[in-house]
């Protein structure tokens, strides 16, 4: 009878050596024993059910580049096999060991000194790489919060638009609490060990690490969902391919790394062609996901009418965009229906098109004063062939091509875009 | 205010530093301390590892032998020096319990 093996999601942060213990002796006492721990996914091989010991210790000085195990892990793991404990494997600086006797020593006996050893293999990987992630999403929040403050209305007018501009905060706050839950470990397990306790359990990031993962995939689902639900298609089926692409180009890394490995190439060798395949195949998988997002076209389909209005509509914002085919200018109407947002919106909305870099000028009062277009205020630029920015109410109104408009068809503008 | 490094030693860095008075393979430790202590204090394969590379480092034990991936050990006199202050604290210790436990009875 052929062996059965099964692949599961590793969730525990890479010093949760205690959870990552009670779980595959929790596995063994289903019958199912680790074969290959990964980086994120590790393999089973199914067998007796039995009760069993695992200990997890680290050695700093491991690396996943590495060909073969290092000086320091192969004389470790003969210390540990004259205690009868046998590795089944390592991933970054973890090694993992079982032993058949649950009376057996522990391999780690003093806690100040395992906290040691954790403290220096962490900051080879764990760190670094959450360093450079925290970093990474407080930049881009920063960039989504000036994007958002920038443009406000685009954001408040679809539930897509929303959801994403608070994915960055959410993400950053995931991201940044697993730096945060090891240091703020490492602090309490110092000061416990320093009275002859033992190392802390991070039992509550244990549990918020477990669900960090499918809280994400259903967010990131329901905000495609919400961008496509507003039209936005072609945002929608970036998303999907980009993510795609980026567990694809994960995978591919993984692969090259293993190849290189198993042709015996050094650690830095490893190193240097895992960073050009990341560089390549970035630049490839954006090119790859550019081409199949805007290849879609519309042939074979209908013409759309260029003169119906794009709708997008949230609890706080309806924004209706188009053109008018008499007279031909292009518009967008902005509903605030927050009256507490209006003033803001609309000093954001101003500054938002200064900003543009355009040159874009809005003067109160230009042509003959705002009474041309019975709007409350009237702000032009130039450019665009002459554009207006009116406010009516609790409507924020753009316009674009009103050169050519006369003063009677500038009366007709408003009440055509359904403002009385 | 934190205790500087192997300032003093817990049980089972006396008990190491003890066996290394003669010269021992690192792994041998374990079982010597075992049998020392009537079995009342064990060092993990893991904790040996790391306190013999950290005992080194510190100068308080040498390598003297390296058979293939065998090292075997003996103390220094750095590491006497500090074997010989940790006793002398437990032995004041034990002396202090005598004349404040015993003189109550």
């Amino acid at each position: 009878m052929s062996t059965r093996y099964k692949r599961e999601l590793m969730t525990y942060l890479l010093f949760d050596y205690e959870g990552i213990e009670e779980h595959l002796e929790k596995m063994a006492a289903k019958g199912w024993f680790l074969e290959t721990p990964g980086n994120t996914i590790w393999k089973y091989r199914e067998g007796e059910p039995a009760e069993v010991k695992y200990a997890v210790t680290y050695v700093p000085q491991a690396s996943q580049f590495d060909p073969e195990p290092v000086a320091e892990q192969k004389t470790l793991e003969e210390f540990c096999g004259e205690a009868g404990w046998q590795k089944v494997g390592d991933f970054l600086q973890a090694q993992i060991y079982m032993n058949r006797n649950v009376n057996a020593v522990d391999i780690e006996t003093e806690d100040a000194v395992r906290l040691e050893v954790i403290r220096e293999a962490m900051q080879k990987s764990f760190v670094p790489a959450n360093v450079v992630l925290t970093l990474l999403m407080v930049f881009n929040l920063w960039r989504g919060i000036n994007g958002f403050f920038d443009d406000p209305l685009s954001h408040l007018s679809g539930y897509g638009s929303l959801l994403g501009a608070l994915f960055l905060p959410i993400g950053a706050v995931l991201i940044s609490a697993n730096l945060i839950a090891y240091f703020v470990w490492v602090k309490r397990s110092a000061k416990s060990v320093e009275s002859g306790g033992r190392c802390v359990s991070p039992r509550v990031v244990r549990a918020l690490n477990k669900w960090q993962l499918p809280v994400i995939l259903v967010y990131f689902v329901g905000m495609v969902a919400g961008i496509a639900g507003e039209g936005n298609h072609e945002a929608a089926r970036y998303m999907v391919f980009y993510m795609i692409g980026f567990f694809g180009l994960v995978a591919l890394l993984n692969a090259t790394k293993n190849f290189m490995k198993k042709r015996g190439a050094s650690r830095g060798k490893n190193i240097a062609v895992f960073v050009i395949v990341d560089i390549i195949g970035a630049f490839a998988m954006v090119a790859v996901v550019m081409w199949l997002t805007f290849s879609g076209g519309t042939s074979g389909m209908e013409e759309p009418d260029p003169y119906a209005p794009e709708v997008h509509e949230t609890f706080l914002v309806k924004q209706t965009s188009g053109e008018l085919e008499e007279p031909n200018i292009e518009y967008e109407v902005n509903e605030i229906k927050a009256e507490e947002l209006f003033d803001w919106c609309l000093e954001k909305h101003l500054s938002h098109n200064i900003a543009r870099g355009l040159a874009m000028e809005y003067e109160p009062g230009v042509d003959a004063g705002s009474n041309l277009w019975g709007a409350d205020q009237a702000y032009y630029s130039d450019w665009f062939g002459g554009r207006w920015l009116l406010t009516k109410d609790n409507y924020i109104v753009e316009i674009w091509w009103a050169d050519e408009l006369t003063d009677a068809e500038k009366k007709q503008i408003l009440p055509k875009l359904g403002i009385e | 205010m934190p205790r500087e490094k192997f300032q003093t030693l817990t049980e089972q860095m006396f008990y190491i530093l003890l066996c290394l008075r003669k010269e021992c393979c690192g792994m041998d430790i374990m079982e010597e301390v075992g049998e020392i202590t009537g079995g009342r204090v064990s060092v993990g394969p893991g904790t040996l590892y790391n306190l013999l590379e950290q005992f080194v480092q510190a100068g308080m034990i040498r390598e003297t032998k390296v058979e293939g991936r065998k090292k075997s050990y003996i103390l220094t006199q750095k590491g006497a020096v500090a074997l010989r202050e940790e006793f002398e604290r437990l032995r004041k210790q034990a002396a202090d319990y005598v004349r404040l436990v015993n003189g109550e009875d």
